[in-house]
């Protein structure tokens, strides 16, 4: 959560009157371990500083490398759109969403990624479902523990919250 | 032959005396003003107003001197323009050089150029370049060359840039580089 906030791109229009600025051509927008790119950032910040990160791309592309103290987990992911929060470090994946850890991915229309703690809930689309693909414990390690979610339960129409197993 | 010479003579010493009277008037004492560098006229702690075309306010230049040249080039240094158009966020230049070409009513600032914006209550900003034209008819400022800015929070760097003062808003026009501290 320290560390700044550092975005690159070709080029940049500023709103002093709105305070938003658009990045656009060749965006990364990197924080820490986290690296996101895509094609055009939205960054906005509050009255009180929390700064909030819209990017599309075709398609958005998310890299967070191992950080050591936690799980050592690295992630990647496309998705259309993403949304990141930098204030409660939650990245949503919008449209073609992909998330994928340690060999295990989640596909569906909408990701949501909590990364401190690696929280991950999917949700589906109107014509696309939650898809998840867990490696064997062999082959990759610990991963994302999930139940198979063929038939979503009652209580939950859309959408699949897929706690970080121990 | 004798009259016409004493004639000849005659209208010669009347020609030189004429001359010589001229010449011994008391010289004249006043003044002649002069004026650096070969400007014809020059203001010091000049206040430059100027209008755009509906006739509000646009700008105001204020220089510590204001060199006006035949071509009806100008040079100014120690400048300070002030953009009033909403009179409580307003943006600010400030720079060691000015020139004004011939027929032109932009200015090119140059040396340690600054742009400040005061956002009463918004994000005030600091943006630093070397030199900078202020385009008159446009409202507007731009460069190309590398320009640094500063608000709370935020630092940007880029190549180029355009600032729109009427807007409130600016374009970063290559190769930029934001830090949001968090």
């Amino acid at each position: 959560q320290g560390f700044p906030i550092d975005i690159e791109a070709d080029r940049a229009e500023v709103s002093q009157k709105t305070g938003v600025s658009t990045y656009t051509g060749n965006v990364v927008l990197t924080r820490g371990p986290l690296r996101l790119s895509g094609s055009r950032l939205t960054v906005s910040r509050s009255d009180d500083g929390e700064i909030r990160a819209e990017l599309e791309g075709e398609p958005v592309q998310i890299r967070r490398d191992p950080d050591d103290d936690e799980d050592g987990a690295a992630i990647t992911g496309r998705a259309n759109r993403l949304t990141y929060r930098a204030a409660d470090a939650v990245l949503e994946l919008n449209g073609s969403a992909v998330l994928n850890r340690d060999g295990d991915a989640v596909r569906g229309d909408r990701i949501r990624h909590f990364l401190d703690g690696g929280r991950t809930e999917a949700m589906r689309g109107d014509d696309e479902r939650v898809r998840i693909t867990i490696q064997p414990e062999t082959a990759a390690g610990a991963g994302v523990e999930g139940e198979d979610t063929s038939e979503p339960p009652a209580d939950d129409a859309d959408g699949t919250d897929t706690p970080d197993g121990g | 032959m004798r009259p016409l010479v004493l004639m000849a003579a005659l209208a010669a010493a009347v020609v030189i005396l004429l001359l010589t009277r001229g010449g011994s008037q008391a010289p004249d004492d006043t003044p002649v003003a002069t004026t650096p560098e070969g400007s014809n006229y020059y203001l010091l702690d000049a206040q430059v107003r100027q209008f755009n075309a509906a006739g509000e306010p646009a700008y105001r230049i204020r220089a510590a001197s204001s060199l006006h040249f035949p071509d009806e080039s100008a040079r100014l240094t120690d400048i300070r323009v002030d953009y009033p158009r909403d009179v409580d966020r307003a943006w600010t230049l400030a720079a060691d050089e000015g020139r004004i070409p011939a027929g032109s009513r932009d200015v090119r600032l140059s040396g340690d150029v600054t742009a400040d914006y005061n956002g009463a209550g918004r994000r005030d900003w600091t943006i630093t370049t070397p030199w900078l034209w202020i385009r008159a008819e446009q409202e507007q400022a731009e460069t190309d060359a590398a320009i640094v800015g500063n608000a709370p929070g935020q630092r940007v760097s880029a190549r180029g840039m355009r600032l729109r003062f009427g807007e409130e808003s600016l374009t970063l026009r290559n190769d930029v580089e934001v830090r949001y501290q968090p």
